[in-house]
This record gives C-alpha cells, sequence and structure tokens, in this order.
C-alpha cells in the first residue's frame, strides 16, 4: 500500500513537472492559456454575482454569502478541471473510442493511470485560484469566525463537491459501455450540467425540486448546500455529516459501476477497431 | 439553391446521429439552464413587484426568448471547430463556395433546437410566465441584423483561432464564458449595476443579443438599438470578409 501511495505521488510531480515544462517551452502560449482560463472562471460567475451587487443579494442570500458561494463552486470546479487535462474524468469518451485499451497495456493500474495523468497543477489552476481568493475575500468580508476546524471542514466539503463531480461522470459513463458511439459524451454531459446549475442558489425552489437536486441530480451539491453548511443556515446540523457521507456514496457508486462496465469491456472489447467500428 | 438546400438537409441529419437520447440531454440541460433562470427572476422579482423597472413577466419572457432564439442570437457555424474536427478540408474540396457551405450548414443545424426546443418552450410561454408575442414591431428586423452580425462575428473569431493555431479551445472557453455576458444573453443590461450596461448596450458584443431581446420584451429604445446594429453590420462585412479571406493561406487542419 505504501509502495502504491508512492508511485501515486511519484506520478502527480512527473506530470506537474510535464506541466511546468511547457512553461518554458512556450511561455507565450501559456500565459495565454491562464490568462483566457482565468477570464472564463470570472465571466462565467460574474452574471449572477452583478444580479446579486444591484438587488442586493439574491432570495435568503446576502451579496458577499453569493461570493462566498460563487468562490465555493469556481474552487471545487477548478480542481476537476485541473484533474481532467487527459479525459480521465470525461471517462466516457475514453470508453466510447476504445482508448481503454491504450491503458491496459501499460503496466500500472488502471485507477492509478486515471488518477494521475490529468493532473494539470499549473496550466489548470486558474479556476481553483480564481475560486481561492472569491472564498477568502468573501469569508473576509462576512467577517466569519475562522477556527481551524472551520478551516478543515472547508477544505473537507470542497474535496466532497469535488468527489460528487467525479462520482457522478464515472456513474453515467456505464451507458458508455453498451452504447459507445451515442454515449462517448455522456460523462462532459453529466459534468456540463451539474457545472452549468450547480453555482444557483436553490432555496426558491419547491422542496422536490431541492430534493432532486441535492439527491438524483447533485447539482446542488456542488455548492449550495455547503455553503449553507458552512455559513451556518443549513436547515438541520446534521447536514454537515450528512454531506461527506453521500459525497462518499456517490463516489463509490461511480468506481463500482465502472468497475461493472470494465467486466462488460474484457468481455465484448472495444468496436474501434472493427472494420465497421465507429471509429475505424 | 439545390446544393444550399441539401447542405441545410444533410447538417440536419448530421445533427440526430447520435440518437434521441443524446438530442433530448442536450435540449433537457437547456430547459432546466431556463427555469433556474426564472427561478432566480421570480426571487428578485415577486408578483406585483418590479425589478430595475422591469416586471416578472417582461424578466421571464427575456429568459424564454433567450432560450428559443439561443442560436441565431449567438451564431455557431462549423468554422468554430473545423480545424481541429478536420471540416476545412471537406469544404475546400466541394464545388460550392466556402461562405455559403458555413451559412447553409448553421442554417441546417438550427433546424432541430427550433423544433424539439425552441417550438415546445415557444407554446410553455404563457405557462411559465412568458409572453409569445413581442412588444415592438422592431423586433424583427433587429433579429435579421443580429443573425447577420453573428455570422460576421463568428466570421472573426474564426480568424483569430487561425492565428491561435492549436489554442482554438481556449478561444472556444474563453468565447463561451464572455458571450453570456457582454451579449446580455443572460442579464438585461439594464439591470447590470455600475452603467455596466449603458456601456455594453450599443458595443459590437452588447447588440448581438441584448438589443433584439430588449426590443422584445419592450424595454429597448428602436431608435438607438437599430441605427447601432445597423452601424456595426457596416463595419464587421468588409473587415470580417477581408479578414477571412486574408487567413486562408494560415489555414491548417489538424484533426479529423
Amino acid at each position: 500500500m505504501a509502495g502504491k501511495v508512492k508511485r501515486l505521488f511519484s506520478l502527480w510531480a512527473h506530470y506537474a513537472k510535464m506541466d511546468a515544462q511547457w512553461f518554458a517551452q512556450d511561455t507565450g502560449m501559456f500565459l495565454l492559456v491562464v490568462f483566457s482560463e482565468t477570464i472564463a472562471n470570472f465571466a462565467a460567475v460574474t452574471g449572477l454575482f452583478l444580479l446579486a451587487v444591484r438587488f442586493g443579494g439574491v432570495g435568503d442570500m446576502s451579496v458577499d454569502e453569493m461570493l462566498f458561494m460563487l468562490g465555493f463552486y469556481t474552487l471545487s470546479t477548478g480542481l476537476v478541471n485541473m484533474m481532467d487535462g487527459g479525459n480521465a474524468l470525461n471517462i466516457s469518451r475514453r470508453v466510447g473510442r476504445g482508448q481503454l485499451d491504450h491503458c491496459l497495456i501499460q503496466p500500472l493500474p488502471l485507477w492509478m493511470q486515471l488518477a494521475t495523468e490529468g493532473f494539470l497543477p499549473v496550466s489548470g489552476s486558474a479556476g481553483a485560484l480564481c475560486g481561492l481568493g472569491f472564498l477568502l475575500f468573501a469569508a473576509a468580508r462576512l467577517r466569519l469566525a475562522v477556527s481551524p476546524l472551520w478551516v478543515l471542514g472547508t477544505v473537507l466539503f470542497v474535496l466532497c463537491s469535488f468527489a460528487i463531480q467525479v462520482g457522478m461522470r464515472y456513474i453515467v459513463s456505464l451507458s458508455a459501455f453498451f452504447h459507445p458511439a451515442g454515449s462517448e459524451e455522456i460523462s462532459a454531459v453529466m459534468g456540463g450540467f451539474l457545472s452549468s446549475l450547480g453555482y444557483y442558489p436553490l432555496s426558491g425552489l419547491p422542496g422536490w425540486a431541492r430534493a432532486a437536486l441535492n439527491t438524483v441530480l447533485p447539482a446542488g451539491c456542488l455548492s449550495w448546500l455547503p455553503t449553507l453548511i458552512l455559513l451556518g443556515k443549513a436547515p438541520s446540523p446534521t447536514l454537515s455529516f450528512f454531506y461527506p457521507l453521500f459525497a462518499v456514496l456517490i463516489f463509490g457508486a461511480g468506481v463500482t459501476t465502472f468497475q461493472k462496465g470494465m467486466k462488460l469491456y474484457a468481455k465484448r472489447g472495444s468496436s474501434r477497431y472493427k472494420a465497421m467500428g465507429h471509429r475505424s | 439553391m439545390k446544393p444550399t438546400m441539401a447542405t441545410m438537409r444533410m447538417c440536419l441529419k448530421e445533427s440526430s446521429y447520435f440518437g434521441i437520447v443524446n438530442l433530448a440531454r442536450t435540449y433537457l440541460i437547456k430547459l432546466f439552464g431556463t427555469l433556474f433562470m426564472l427561478m432566480i427572476w421570480r426571487m428578485i422579482a415577486p408578483d406585483g413587484v418590479e425589478a430595475g423597472g422591469m416586471t416578472y413577466q417582461q424578466l421571464a419572457t427575456f429568459t424564454l426568448m433567450t432560450g428559443i432564439l439561443s442560436p441565431m442570437l449567438d451564431v455557431r457555424t462549423p468554422v468554430s471547430s473545423w480545424l481541429h474536427e478536420g471540416t476545412l478540408l471537406s469544404l475546400y474540396q466541394r464545388p460550392m463556395g466556402v461562405m455559403t457551405q458555413l451559412v447553409s450548414m448553421t442554417l441546417g443545424r438550427w433546424g432541430t433546437h427550433l423544433v424539439f426546443f425552441s417550438l415546445p418552450l415557444y407554446l410553455l410561454m404563457p405557462a411559465l410566465g412568458g409572453s409569445r408575442l413581442p412588444a415592438s414591431p422592431w423586433f424583427l428586423p433587429s433579429l435579421c441584423l443580429a443573425v447577420t452580425q453573428g455570422f460576421l462575428v463568428d466570421f472573426l473569431f474564426a480568424c483569430l483561432i487561425v492565428r491561435a493555431a492549436n489554442l482554438s479551445w481556449q478561444i472556444e472557453s474563453l468565447r463561451r464564458a464572455l458571450t453570456g455576458l457582454l451579449t446580455g444573453a443572460v442579464i438585461p443590461f439594464s439591470l447590470l449595476p455600475w452603467g455596466i450596461g449603458q456601456a455594453l448596450e450599443l458595443s459590437p458584443m452588447g447588440t448581438l443579443a441584448g438589443a433584439t431581446l430588449s426590443l422584445y420584451i419592450g424595454s429597448g429604445d428602436a431608435a438607438r438599438l437599430l441605427p447601432a446594429q445597423a452601424f456595426w453590420t457596416a463595419v464587421l462585412l468588409p473587415l470580417s470578409l477581408y479578414l477571412f479571406h486574408k487567413s486562408t493561406e494560415r489555414m491548417m487542419s489538424y484533426g479529423g
């Protein structure tokens, strides 16, 4: 186990080094990428923030609380982007395109490849850094009583939001094992669904819709629910226990589902290289 | 005309290649986005309360029309992705003008959106609090100008992608993020704070969606917006044609 953990960190270090080398090789392009990613991250949440400024908040959230939520959202989706350099999180693309074969011939467990190969801590960090900036700025403006426990809770909740996004992408990827062509993009679609709805305050929705968006299609779990818990506005204190539990369940379901798909893949293989394969 | 119609039909069929389930989930996500925005408007402007001088009906109409007209208010021809998808090569091999092909392909692709998303949403408008009729007769001329301007802006982005070579994805993600805010397609300009809306309203990006939508809901002044749209179309037409022509020598396909 210790050997695997060591190997995991060693691979992350290798990918980080390769990403940093890009900076040395083509500084202009690198800076352009970071700049465009930063602007894109700012712009994505600016609309809702400007509305909050204009009307002194949205629903039961003040401007600073909205900024905190948007920061939390940008940070957790930024972490997802940082780990998605090689379609490791848009996993249905790898399945649908028959690219798992490329991984299976490597002398490294598949999970370790998927956990490390998309790591872009330098060029892909713009979103996470922007999010962290928003979060800290909003926390300062809200004058939150920041204790070590609160910081730990925030870090844990960001990781939970990350785990939910990854888990959901892997759960739906099962469909790509059955319908490689039609479901090639399903993980990206799920990711897009969660991220396009994950920064709205859900307090204005009817109860059934709020429940659905915090369970079956957990867009609310990306930032709205954890923000309420961290700001002490959650309807029940038990949510601070159930939220991490839910994240573990979703992530676990993603792993289990993908393993089931891999069993099917072992029997059927990929249609990519067949004469009539959709990408032959 | 026959080749144009054939290209449109081909692209209409192409957009349903991945099946009805794929189409359904794409439009379901769009529908959720629209409904979420309606929820935000409901929180900001409950019944009988005006927000920034606008009623809930105007705001709901604005958001619903954004969804209904989205491919026309943010025109995306295949040119945005033709370098990395390899479409470029096929287009230059056909006995038809490249620009004509791009326009007909785009119009063909609008078909699925109009049938599966725009029409149902238009029919549902009254139930969702919106109005099916435009508040100003100038809406239609404005829409025509917005579509023309949209094609020209898309060609300019294509020139940028040609220049930037491998950065096409970055330019696309930047464009997607900025489009919602700068074109006034997500939030009416009159609701933006700090005078941002006034600054953007008459800009080349702002007249793309904001002008048409504000005329539809009756919050825009046709005497200011239509001349601005006509002006930008007149400026962008020669500019985009010149730059597009100049970019052809630099084009290279790196995908397929």
